[in-house]
């Protein structure tokens, strides 16, 4: 019997998950060279959404709450800087 | 216009642009910058079939403060990437799962409101389940997009999704071993290309 969408989608998903987990520094690499950006630079805008921040111009909603993401983002302008 | 608005916006940010937990777990070592890199390619494929509001950043760094504040311990033996990349997995089921106990909460309250007005309403109505499923559909659609130049790619997902092994899809698609693997490796790039490329989205 097939399985319902959902759950081949969500099969799918972990498949793909392990062939990126797998996936070798020369493969990322070569990836992110085909798209014309090179890692090892400072700043590199591979990086971007993962060690640099996104400052969105609106507030997007609150997924999770009691995080310490959720907390960064909620820092008031008068807390002093961790 | 556009401008002066743009520069008004820069003009409020804080000047100390907090660290992100991705940033805090790579400075304790936890990680090195091409898992950061793997883990954002998995974070996008994650993060599809979620509201529009949940970007692949959010997932990505939400599992890294889980683990940063203790919450999720990764299990001794366990690669950090695949145990990232598990809790991931686990904040998108956390997500459907709240938004069907919500879909199935809201008759209830409609009833309460004598707005639904009628009593066979049942509250476990799982009112969401159409849209995932329409969802799910197009996001299936979407993963076989990107591999529509490549057939034997195109076999392979179908493999995947069904939950066969190598062995059978290689068995049911006539395909050999080399092949196989290469057909993998060309699969491999496609999605880190994808997973690395820029955007929220």
């Amino acid at each position: 019997m097939r399985a319902d969408n959902t759950e081949r989608f969500e099969r799918l998903l972990a498949a793909l998950e392990r062939e990126l987990i797998e996936a070798t520094d020369e493969e990322i690499l070569e990836a992110a060279g085909e798209l014309g950006m090179n890692p090892a630079m400072k700043g590199s805008a591979a990086f971007f959404g993962i060690a640099m921040i996104h400052v969105a111009p609106f507030p997007s909603i609150d997924l999770w709450e009691s995080s310490e993401w959720t907390r960064i983002g909620r820092r008031s302008k008068d807390d002093p800087p961790r | 216009m556009t401008h002066r608005w743009i520069l008004k916006h820069l003009m409020q940010l804080p000047p100390e642009v907090p660290r992100t937990p991705a940033a805090h777990a790579l400075a304790l070592n936890l990680v090195t910058k091409m898992d950061l890199l793997r883990l954002k390619s998995v974070a996008r494929l994650y993060a599809r079939g979620l509201p529009p509001e949940v970007g692949w950043t959010d997932l990505l760094q939400e599992a890294f403060a889980r683990v940063l504040d203790g919450s999720r311990k990764p299990p001794e033996g366990l690669p950090m990437v695949a145990f990232l990349a598990g809790v991931m997995r686990s904040l998108r089921a956390e997500y459907f799962r709240r938004a069907r106990r919500a879909a199935a909460r809201l008759p209830q309250m409609l009833a309460e409101l004598e707005l639904a007005g009628d009593p066979g309403i049942e509250a476990g109505d799982r009112t969401l389940d159409p849209e995932r499923s329409l969802s799910t559909l197009q996001q299936l659609a979407e993963i076989e997009r990107l591999f529509a130049h490549d057939p034997r790619a195109l076999q392979i997902i179908e493999g995947l999704s069904e939950g066969w092994s190598p062995e059978q899809i290689r068995v049911r698609f006539d395909m050999s071993k080399t092949d196989y693997d290469t057909t993998r490796r060309r699969m491999r790039r496609t999605l880190l290309k994808e997973g690395l490329r820029m955007g929220r989205s």
